[in-house]
């Protein structure tokens, strides 16, 4: 449990979340180079508002929006300062380009780069971070009913775009993690109607 | 359909659904689960990281201003 803001637990419980803001930073900026820089700027606020925290709370909610409002901010103060300079837009926090977030994008990552950034962090929220709906509400600053239908969008998207993927020829294809490739190749052969894999489809867990 | 509250991957009571349909909604609800391990790899190996040296210093350094305040405003 938190204690008051000035105590020395407060400081490590604070160092101790640094690993989950920098994962929510890349995923939400969708971008590896200036991830750090944000979670950093993140921290900076969250120490100098120490004072409004309120012991007993819950701690991460609290950084993670503080971060996610100045993703929002940022980006509000990117798009101010240059809206038609191509190169800027690049710079801009959650855009499109600029450095892949990771050394090697799965499908699951190039599609959730390719969200609309309010369906990203709901869908990060709930299904990476952790959170309840009503805990990513009060993250997001909106209804629980605004979470909910943010993911259920930000999920069909998702397999919306590995299905426009798996429909390029095999060479366009983008490169599919192993086990994302057993499961869609079950899947595709259920679906065929495949007779020696409908009566013991399971998914892949062990190696055969 | 029934729903459990709280699940992103909402399980489907399968018996309800029309037959033709249930096929389709079994695969969809394989994938989804697919999609959300897979999100939680991702979220996961950033957290796995190590943490740059820069994020420790910077609370120590905030945390040493506040035991003793600098003379001058630092930038």
């Amino acid at each position: 449990m938190s204690r008051s803001p000035d105590s020395e637990s407060f400081k490590s419980e604070l160092l101790e979340l640094v690993p989950f803001l920098r994962a929510f930073a890349r995923s939400l900026s969708g971008r590896r180079d200036s991830a750090d820089d944000l979670a950093q700027e993140a921290l900076v606020k969250a120490w100098q508002s120490r004072a409004s925290f309120i012991p007993g709370t819950n701690l991460k909610a609290w950084l993670f929006t503080i971060l996610r409002n100045h993703f929002y901010s940022e980006r509000r103060r990117a798009w101010r300062q240059t809206p038609w300079d191509a190169e800027a837009a690049e710079r801009i926090p959650g855009n499109n380009g600029g450095q892949a977030w990771a050394a090697e994008l799965s499908d699951v990552a190039r599609a959730l780069k390719s969200l609309p950034i309010e369906q990203r962090e709901a869908l990060i929220l709930i299904g990476a971070g952790g959170f309840a709906y009503q805990e990513a509400a009060r993250i997001s600053n909106c209804a629980v009913g605004t979470v909910k239908s943010r993911v259920a969008r930000a999920r069909s998207a998702v397999l919306a775009t590995l299905d426009s993927d798996q429909s390029l020829p095999p060479s366009d294809r983008p490169a599919l993690g192993e086990a994302a490739r057993e499961i869609m190749a079950q899947l595709d052969r259920f679906t065929a109607g495949d007779a020696s894999v409908s009566t013991q489809t399971r998914l892949k867990g062990a190696a055969d | 359909m029934v729903e459990f509250p709280e699940s992103i991957f909402r399980v489907k009571i399968l018996s309800k659904v029309e037959p033709r349909n249930r096929e389709k909604s079994r695969i969809a609800q394989a994938r989804l689960q697919v999609i959300g391990r897979e999100l939680r790899r991702i979220f996961d190996t950033v957290v796995q990281e190590p943490v740059p040296d820069e994020f420790m210093d910077l609370l120590t350094k905030m945390d040493a201003a506040t035991k003793n305040p600098p003379t001058t405003v630092p930038n």
